[in-house]
């Protein structure tokens, strides 16, 4: 009887290792996807950037050229001035939409406290700019608000008797893009700030109260050093997408006036797919992906010594 | 008491001016698409109150070729999200209940990097490789592009809510004697049902608003919405009507989308990360 007990929970043992190493196995498909959708594109773009595919995008076997391509890119003076360009680009909108992110996310936050009239209004309008094609913001963004004429911006300006600005132009286009980014990708900040905020508990609050902490005393003591981790992972995943951004640029300004906006990316589609230099633009294309590689390292490195 | 009803007062003014400041451009865009473009181009400043025509809708689904590029946007979108579900629920289910095997870390980190790649820079092998394969402008081949985009987003989201479903429920089906393939079709979908219709939007959402991919992959009768809109921008002139309807049609399924589905959105662009 026991034999038989034992040797049934065996066969039962025996099945569920069996039924674990079928649902591991259910990891392949996105395994086999991943090799065709990431592996071979990266292999091939490396194999670009090491050959000439210079005036042409069929595929043969093509001469060897070393280190050229990436010789070329990195003495261009272009390829410095966008980056330039790319920095002040992640750098800025960073710093506007960090700030502006926490202090909405703290009015909500209030505001979810004492229940508010104008509360849930707000938290439904904010994911809007996230959730609309970046191709319709940058077209409303340049011709409805933007534009020197029609634009709702300049129109405000004149009614408060201001002179109006041509926003897209020399002196004020990276700014724009940069305040389109901040309308479009502050709701990010707020939104995961804002559940970071949620979940603060409560009695910390009331205990520094009780010790006649102030409001700026209970934010600079409690809810910072708490929201700093979630500050950490909404500033990388931002300066990775920042790195990636390419559509409200490409159409509001397309890169002009002269090269005012043009960051990395815009370059690189410049010199691909217009130039198409294409083997110096894998050569480029592999330095950007080494880049934002270590934007992402160097973020994650900080918030573990953080903490 | 009466300085905390003043501070209501005030946050409930931030509020408000913060409720205008998002909404002011979508309205901007609204108003253009139902006034007479005649209107814009003569006095040169936007006008708030006009009589409302909305001859700008029908010029633009009789004259031009939008509808055939948002039919085109609704085949990839849909086609690719039940691609991008297809391949990413068993993996998300791997992940979260293959207890912890080695190359598990490995995988995730892959599936994570794939995000991190600056889609221009894939895009250039992409475009050799599809015109080998003669998939260059066609549906399809966007529908595996987007792939590039929306697996990561998938898989991760998928595999939060799967860590929501107790484990035990799985034993006992196993243990009643019941195969993988009954357990996942018949326990564990019905369950995360509404962690599979948030991810199906998500990912619904990110392909039928990508721009890139598709200005790049396609052309004429293939071109899909985002694409489309773009071509009211012409070295003759703007379209203003055509464009600013158009983009309205373009926003507005993704706005109702985006309302059902806000508690997810957090951890859907985290990727997990931060819960919602």
């Amino acid at each position: 009887m026991s034999r038989k007990i034992t040797k049934n929970l065996f066969l039962k043992l025996n099945n569920k290792f069996k039924y674990k190493d079928k649902i591991k196995l259910l990891i392949l498909p996105t395994i086999i996807t991943l090799i065709l959708i990431n592996a071979i594109p990266l292999l091939l773009l490396i194999y670009m950037a090491f050959t000439n595919w210079d005036n042409s995008l069929a595929f043969s076997w093509k001469n060897f050229m070393g280190l050229d391509n990436f010789k070329y890119i990195l003495t261009n003076d272009r390829f410095w001035q966008s980056g330039v360009t790319t920095l002040i680009w992640i750098v800025g909108s960073l710093a506007l939409e960090l700030p502006l992110g926490l202090g909405i996310a703290l009015l909500l936050k209030r505001a979810s406290k004492r229940n508010l009239l104008f509360l849930s209004l707000t938290k439904n309008v904010i994911v809007l700019p996230l959730v609309i094609a970046p191709i319709v913001v940058g077209v409303m963004w340049r011709f409805m608000m933007f534009n020197a004429n029609t634009g709702v911006i300049n129109y405000f300006f004149r009614l408060v008797g201001l002179s109006p600005i041509e926003w897209l132009g020399k002196e004020w286009a990276l700014f724009s893009v940069i305040l389109t980014d901040v309308w479009e990708h502050t709701p990010l900040f707020v939104l995961i700030l804002f559940a970071g905020l949620q979940s603060l508990p409560d009695h910390l609050y009331e205990a520094a109260r009780v010790d006649g902490a102030n409001g700026f005393q209970l934010f600079k003591n409690i809810t910072l050093p708490l929201l700093k981790p979630i500050i950490y992972v909404v500033i990388v995943v931002r300066s990775i997408d920042l790195m990636r951004w390419i559509v409200t640029i490409f159409i509001m300004t397309g890169g002009g006036p002269g090269m005012k906006t043009e960051i990395w990316n815009l370059y690189l589609y410049q010199l691909t797919f217009t130039r198409f230099n294409v083997s110096k633009g894998s050569a480029m294309a592999l330095i950007l992906i080494f880049a934002s590689m270590l934007i992402s390292i160097l973020f994650v490195k900080m918030s573990l010594k953080e903490e | 008491m009466k300085k905390e009803k003043a501070l209501d007062i005030f946050t409930n003014i931030l509020l408000f001016l913060i409720v205008i400041i998002f909404v002011l451009p979508i309205l901007m865009m609204f108003l253009t698409s139902i006034q007479d473009p005649m209107l814009i181009i003569k006095d040169a400043k936007p006008h708030f109150i006009f009589i409302p025509n909305f001859q700008n809708y029908i010029n633009l689904i009789t004259k031009t070729n939008f509808m055939r590029s948002l039919v085109n946007s609704l085949i990839v979108s849909i086609g690719h999200t039940a691609l991008a579900l297809f391949i990413s629920f068993p993996a998300a289910y791997s992940l979260s209940r293959g207890g912890s095997f080695k190359s598990k870390f490995w995988v995730t980190l892959w599936i994570m990097a794939t995000r991190c790649l600056p889609p221009i820079g894939m895009a250039i092998p992409f475009y050799i490789i599809f015109q080998r394969l003669g998939i260059y402008n066609t549906s399809f081949g966007l529908m595996i592009l987007y792939l590039t985009l929306n697996l990561s987003f998938g898989v991760m989201m998928l595999k939060s809510f799967l860590k929501n479903v107790p484990v035990e429920l799985e034993e006992a089906a196993f243990i009643d004697g019941a195969s993988l393939w009954t357990m996942m079709t018949r326990i564990i979908l019905p369950i995360i049902r509404p962690g599979l219709v948030a991810t199906s939007i998500f990912i619904f959402t990110v392909s039928w608003n990508e721009f890139m991919f598709a200005f790049l992959f396609t052309s004429f009768q293939n071109k899909t919405a985002p694409v489309e809109i773009s071509s009211f921008i012409t070295p003759m002139g703007i379209q203003w009507a055509e464009m600013s309807a158009a983009g309205c049609l373009i926003m507005s399924p993704v706005i109702i989308f985006a309302i059902v589905i806000r508690k997810y959105i957090v951890s859907g662009l985290t990727m997990g990360a931060v819960k919602g």
